[in-house]
């Protein structure tokens, strides 16, 4: 085998594990020879549309993969990456352990409390050990906004963001709206609400960067504490009514609620929230066109942010979601760590 | 490479061939000046004088005596930030005659025996140490502290750090109480259920994911602060002003003839808020850096006359603590050795005021405060002096700094002056 980057690159992309000459290539060299400008994925503020762009087509076909019986290829055979999660999570942890494998990268799991790393180890040593292990790839997900940054200014591997804090959340965002484009095609001049706890969300923001920058047009809607007063400098639009924002609505993106980082001062009661905020069938059919399209980053409370019936329609395309974050995530995992194995 | 600097007492001192500039009494002259005993004794050309230490400063313009009102130092307890010696040796590199230490170290600032360290580790270096009592006993915030002990061991006014006294009743008690000893009392104002940010409450703390800390909670802080010297008709030093509306009220307050005086950094005169977007641990501060909105209210606030001093708020902090998530670092920055040069940068190279008003700033404004005398040229008066270079080019690097703190924002940042030194009393500090 030659080690040209169409064969040790591209051809192994989509080729189907154990070889074959080319197997499944369905992407065309050139597009991806523009590659990205960054070496990490910290947030989505200073990525490109076109690295945006790349990625999301890059995902594209990864999804054909992942329809294959043998869902896995060697793209990133010889690669370690590793999960830093210092926080809570199923779905992202898995999503992207999911992805890791699917592309044969060698993974490793490390979940701690940053209470436990409070009491000894700091942040830079754990990662520091780590790395001398020989690793290539960092993917970490931490409570302190910054983290991310941080740590790509300690270690040499690249670093993924899998959240930082109420900062961003690039990779939730990038299958966002890969959900969204495959649904609705090109995003120009769709408007997109996110809706629910927009002051505590890693996922607003890396959304609102992600969206403006292919050209949607982003609103927010929610109780008032729990928007940011100076969001709109983000030429974000502003709903505290939820009928409102479902009648000038081509997307809902519902956030998930999460009663522990709320006090009495942002909102009384999950009750009274679903009274106000709740998506609901019925708010649907009187507010909202038959186009408009439902995401959820997960997990969902149901009868909360939205109820059972809304989850499960048609409208919904949550589950979607879920397999595009492997496919975004194989996406972005190819295209930072993809040239390591052409170095090798 | 590291700033050197020469430290000496000496009987006798002769300062030769130094531009002597005072804005008080308009004076403004190349002149030697005949130091015998830490006393002013002869200002003249062409002076002499037998077994005198002469120091050669031409080039140089010596004024009166710069006094810092806010430094914290980590002795004792976080020796590795800064000690007595490091901390002194650095406000002798800013030109500091004297420098205000707050109580905030461990154990704390709140009893005799602290005070009396304190000035017993100081007493050989040409800095004068002022100590700072607490207000509040291990500046809990719970009961006030023995302000009449402290007093007497020789604190020169009482200050709660960074925590500042919490709420309403705790500041009128602390007024009430302090004013039977003449000392002044320092308070950095907030109201603390809207405090407790990493950064400035707007469009940059929303692109950083962090807390915000509103201008409302300095805003009314200030407010209260005002209203409870005026109806206590006690005097009150409010520390660190950042915001356009905490202006505003001391403007008023002092049309007024409340007694209030009031100081800021030179942090917040030079910096905003978009300086924290590469989540740069030494522009954490506290008050927070704010839009350039509030700076511009500031800089004209300083140079009108509503802001009485600026304070270096020098806050170092060692390596270790700083590499680390953002919202764990300590907030504060290193600065005794960039105050004035940034305060220069920020007010007079920019045009907002002149070179003699600076001067106030950092040195009768201060003293005003202290309720100490202005220092002056006066044959008979103590020789409390800083010596400064207007002209040179130079460039702060944290490395050659006297500093322990390694937490400046103004590392590679180049300046057009720079203290040289001082003379206080016996006591002279030059830089090589």
């Amino acid at each position: 085998m030659s080690t040209s980057w169409n064969d040790a690159g591209w051809g192994m992309l989509c080729a189907p594990l154990g070889g074959g000459e080319g197997g499944g290539a369905i992407l065309e060299p050139e597009t991806a020879a523009v590659g990205l400008r960054h070496k990490h994925l910290l947030g989505l503020e200073d990525y490109g549309a076109d690295e945006i762009t790349l990625i999301l087509d890059t995902a594209e076909s990864f999804l054909e993969v992942l329809e294959r019986p043998i869902k896995k290829v060697p793209t990133l055979r010889g690669i370690t990456v590793v999960n830093l999660f210092f926080e809570n999570s199923t779905r992202t942890r898995i999503s992207f352990e999911m992805a890791e494998k699917r592309l044969s990268a060698d993974t490793v799991n490390f979940s701690a409390s940053s209470s436990s790393t409070q009491k000894g180890e700091t942040l830079r040593d754990t990662a520091a050990n780590i790395e001398a292990m020989k690793i290539d790839a960092v993917v970490m997900r931490h409570s302190a906004p910054g983290a991310c940054l941080f740590l790509s200014r300690c270690l040499e591997s690249v670093i993924i963001n899998a959240g930082d804090g109420a900062h961003e959340h690039p990779t939730q965002a990038l299958l966002d709206i890969l959900s969204l484009r495959r649904r609705l095609g090109d995003l120009r001049g769709k408007r997109v609400t996110l809706v629910g706890d927009i002051l505590h969300s890693r996922v607003a923001l890396s959304n609102i960067y992600g969206l403006q920058k292919l050209g949607a047009h982003v609103q927010v809607c929610g109780p008032a504490p729990l928007i940011p007063r100076h969001i709109e400098e983000l030429g974000v639009e502003v709903y505290w009514n939820i009928e409102e924002a479902l009648e000038n609505s081509d997307v809902l993106n519902v956030l998930r609620i999460q009663l522990e980082r709320h006090n009495a001062h942002h909102f009384p009661s999950l009750r009274e929230y679903h009274e106000e905020f709740g998506v609901t069938m019925d708010r649907l059919d009187r507010h909202a066109s038959d186009e408009l399209v439902i995401l959820h980053p997960g997990p969902i409370n149901r009868g909360v942010e939205i109820s059972s019936e809304v989850a499960d329609s048609g409208r919904s395309i949550i589950l979607e979601q879920v397999t595009n974050g492997v496919a975004v995530r194989m996406a972005v995992l190819y295209l930072l760590l993809g040239g390591k194995t052409r170095e090798h | 490479m590291s700033t050197e600097l020469h430290q000496f007492e000496a009987e006798r001192l002769l300062l030769k061939g130094a531009r002597l500039l005072d804005p008080a009494t308009g004076l403004d002259e190349h002149s030697d000046l005949l130091i015998e005993d830490g006393m002013i004794v002869q200002l003249g050309s062409g002076l002499e004088a037998a077994e005198a230490e002469v120091l050669d400063l031409e080039g140089l313009t010596v004024v009166a005596g710069f006094v810092d009102l806010r430094v914290r130092l980590g002795e004792p307890g976080r020796e590795d930030r800064e000690t007595v010696e490091s901390g002194l040796d650095a406000a002798a590199a800013g030109g500091y005659v004297a420098i205000c230490v707050t109580p905030e170290a461990t154990p704390v600032c709140d009893h005799a025996g602290a005070v009396t360290a304190l000035l017993a580790r100081a007493e050989e270096h040409a800095v004068t140490l002022l100590p700072l009592g607490a207000v509040t006993a291990g500046l809990l915030g719970e009961r006030l502290a023995d302000m009449g002990e402290l007093a007497r061991a020789g604190v020169a006014g009482f200050c709660e750090g960074n925590r500042g006294l919490q709420g309403g009743a705790a500041l009128r008690g602390a007024l009430s109480y302090s004013r039977m000893f003449g000392l002044p009392l320092f308070e950095l104002a907030r109201e603390r259920s809207l405090a407790g940010g990493d950064v400035h409450e707007g469009s940059v703390a929303l692109r950083m994911g962090l807390k915000g800390e509103p201008r409302l909670a300095e805003d009314l802080g200030v407010q209260l602060g005002i209203r409870l010297a005026e109806f206590e008709q006690a005097p009150l030093h409010l520390q660190l002003i950042s915001t356009r509306e905490s202006v505003e009220l001391l403007r008023l307050a002092r049309s007024r003839g409340v007694r209030v005086s009031a100081d800021c950094s030179p942090q917040h005169l030079a910096l905003t808020h978009e300086r924290c977007l590469d989540f740069d641990p030494s522009a954490r501060l506290v008050p927070p850096l704010r839009p350039e909105e509030d700076r511009q209210a500031l800089l004209e606030a300083v140079a009108g006359g509503v802001l009485d001093a600026i304070c270096s708020d020098h806050r170092p902090a060692e390596f270790d603590e700083l590499d680390r998530e953002y919202p764990l670092c300590p907030f504060g920055c290193a600065s005794l050795e960039t105050a004035f040069a940034v305060a220069h940068l920020a007010l007079v190279e920019s045009g907002i005021c002149s070179l003699e008003r600076l001067l106030e700033l950092f040195s009768a404004g201060p003293r005003r405060v202290l309720r100490l005398p202005p220092a002056s040229f006066e044959v008979g008066a103590p020789a409390e002096l800083t010596i400064l270079d207007l002209d040179c080019a130079w460039t702060y690097r944290g490395a050659e700094a006297l500093t322990l703190g390694v937490n400046s924002p103004w590392e590679n940042q180049s300046f057009r002056v720079r203290p040289a030194g001082l003379v206080n009393g016996r006591y002279a500090a030059l830089r090589g």
